[in-house]
């Protein structure tokens, strides 16, 4: 019964967030389960730390979000779509191979997949010793449930993490009534999944369906995304939400549709509640929308007071959060600017920064031709606004991660080596989207898609 | 030029997946072939002493191996920190904390069994149960 129920708010949660989208077919799907899913666990936060682990306040939590779900949905319904999407693209030009491919690009990814996870079922080293071990935490304790953020736990446990996938993880944990190893392992799947899905549907929306294929083989071909995802890290899910977000943007910049900033603001807001990054990836996307020239600045400003609305309500659970509960962050918490000044340690770090580019193992050459299309292709080409947009948002978002490099107390390369992919593979879906973005004409002015 | 024709992009992003997705296919069925057996849960290791910790609270966590407990300050050998990491994942909701020997029950997780009197009477405290071979042991004062 609970878990019919949960089933149902995370799914008309996700409806109603996703109706005002104006999509359609495997876009709007996606997008509603990755808002139903981020809408469920920070409800279940609210009401979690505002009333406690009663198992009753998760139920009522649960009949409320479908409660005010339906109500919205049948507002939208009444209200009619915001925007008739017309008949899907088809692109005169796509093959059958091009589909083909990234289908079995999925098959043999979730192969790889299943490998990793037979061989290694509570994940990697951060997904044990940070998300699912907080997960179990607040599965475990009931009302003790505040242990999880014991400043008696060593920093390695991160407990200033935000909570969007412990509280994923633990709701289903207390509607198994079990801990097994399956559901951490579905849900990094299904968001996995969801972020290729995502990609492609987005492009296809975009620019039409040929390049919607390639945007989603390029992502399931790229290693360290399907390394990452069977290591239930949560760089997966943060990439997926920011994915959202930087896909809505450019969504609203391409169709005239600034409403949708608003559910952009929201998407990045969920990334911000998945892990600290999140936030910086927000702050980048409100600051590229409001910089780069899409519309007249007053239209801009309101797009990016939309975003800022969007995102409030998760970025007031996230304060409260860090405010009342999280403590200090172990990489910046000893900070100071003095390192922001040497020379030899900048060098360092665009050094190792560089040997990623090249890491075969986790990159293979993805990254290297990131970098000759952005050098030799991009400046020929007519620029896009919803390209730069989110061209500008990754920028800042690099250039704040290449300060935070410069500013933690580890030793660099070592930190370099062990955190940089994850912070590629958080932004590696929406580089993607934002290079088709460029290459590719929209699909009103396509001669070829 | 409007945009990069299709058929272009397509050829590269091909040639790309291609090679993406054959390290992917070597990493994971040659690299670390899914027949060779996995290094046992941590779960499996703390089984048994979990029934003799309190459910819940703090517990106090000495071992013969270094743990990393400051940012930035590692141990040369990160073997003890990380099975701290381990002891702790397994033994949630209960709370380790690195170096107590003042809680009234108190985990020891050694490397070296042989070592394990020495840790507890190094604190003054004495070995209640072992489990494990004495690589895990539960101490009272």
């Amino acid at each position: 019964m609970s878990a019919l129920l949960a089933a149902f708010a995370v799914a008309l949660s996700g409806a109603a967030a996703a109706s005002f989208t104006g999509t359609r077919g495997a876009l709007r799907r996606a997008l509603a389960v990755l808002f139903g899913l981020g809408i469920w666990s920070a409800a279940w936060a609210v009401a979690l730390f505002a009333y406690g682990a009663d198992p009753r306040v998760r139920l009522a939590k649960d009949a409320l979000l479908a409660a005010v779900a339906l109500a919205v949905l049948v507002f939208q319904r009444r209200r009619g779509s915001p925007r008739d999407p017309g008949q899907p693209l088809q692109g005169a030009e796509t093959s059958r191979w091009l589909p083909a491919s990234a289908v079995a690009a999925a098959a043999l990814a979730t192969v790889f997949f299943l490998e990793h996870t037979l061989r290694y079922p509570d994940g990697g080293w951060d997904a044990w010793a940070i998300w699912n071990l907080r997960a179990r935490f607040l599965a475990r304790a009931g009302d003790g449930f505040r242990a999880a953020f014991s400043p008696e736990l060593l920093f390695w446990t991160h407990p200033d993490y935000p909570l969007l996938l412990p509280g994923i993880l633990a709701q289903a944990f207390l509607l198994a009534g079990e801990e097994p190893l399956w559901i951490p392992a579905a849900i990094a799947y299904a968001f996995a999944a969801l972020t290729v899905v995502l990609l492609g549907a987005a492009v296809r929306e975009l620019r039409g369906p040929g390049w919607g294929a390639l945007a989603a083989l390029a992502l399931l071909a790229t290693p360290c995304f399907v390394g990452f995802a069977a290591n239930q890290q949560s760089d997966v899910p943060v990439g997926a939400f920011l994915l959202a977000a930087g896909a809505l943007s450019a969504m609203a910049v391409e169709t005239g549709r600034p409403r949708l900033l608003a559910l952009a603001g929201a998407a990045a807001s969920l990334a911000a509640w998945t892990k600290n990054e999140g936030l910086v990836y927000l702050l980048a996307l409100a600051i590229a929308l409001l910089a780069v020239r899409w519309a007249a600045f007053p239209e801009r400003l309101r797009g990016v007071i939309r975003f800022g609305c969007g995102a409030l309500p998760v970025l007031a659970l996230l304060a409260w959060f860090k405010l009342r509960v999280a403590h200090a962050n172990d990489l910046l918490s000893q900070a100071s600017l003095e390192p922001l000044l040497d020379a030899r340690r900048w060098a360092e770090l665009f050094g190792a920064l560089l040997r990623r580019v090249v890491f075969f193992q986790s990159w293979s050459l993805w990254l290297v031709a990131e970098l000759v299309v952005l050098i030799a292709v991009v400046p020929r080409l007519p620029p896009r606004a919803s390209s730069r947009v989110l061209a500008l948002a990754v920028a800042l978002a690099l250039s704040a991660a290449a300060v935070v490099y410069m500013l933690q107390p580890h030793e660099l390369v070592w930190f370099v080596r062990a955190s940089s992919d994850r912070v590629l593979v958080q932004l590696w879906p929406s580089i993607v989207l934002a290079t088709v973005l460029s290459l590719a004409a929209p699909v009103s002015a396509a001669g070829s898609r | 030029m409007t945009g990069v024709p299709l058929r272009t992009a397509a050829v590269a992003v091909a040639a790309l997946a291609a090679l993406g997705i054959a390290r992917e296919a070597f990493f994971h069925l040659v690299s670390e072939p899914v027949w060779r057996l996995s290094p046992p849960r941590a779960e499996e290791r703390y089984l048994a002493v979990r029934a003799a910790l309190p459910p819940a609270g703090r517990v106090g966590y000495l071992s013969d191996e270094p743990v990393s407990v400051q940012p930035g300050a590692f141990e040369s050998d990160e073997w003890g920190t990380w099975l701290y990491q381990r002891a702790q994942y397994a033994l949630a909701p209960l709370v380790l904390v690195v170096g107590d020997a003042t809680t009234e029950v108190v985990l020891v997780n050694v490397k070296d069994p042989a070592r394990l009197d020495a840790v507890a009477l190094s604190h003054g405290l004495r070995v209640e149960r072992r489990f494990e071979g004495g690589r895990v042991a539960v101490l009272r004062r």
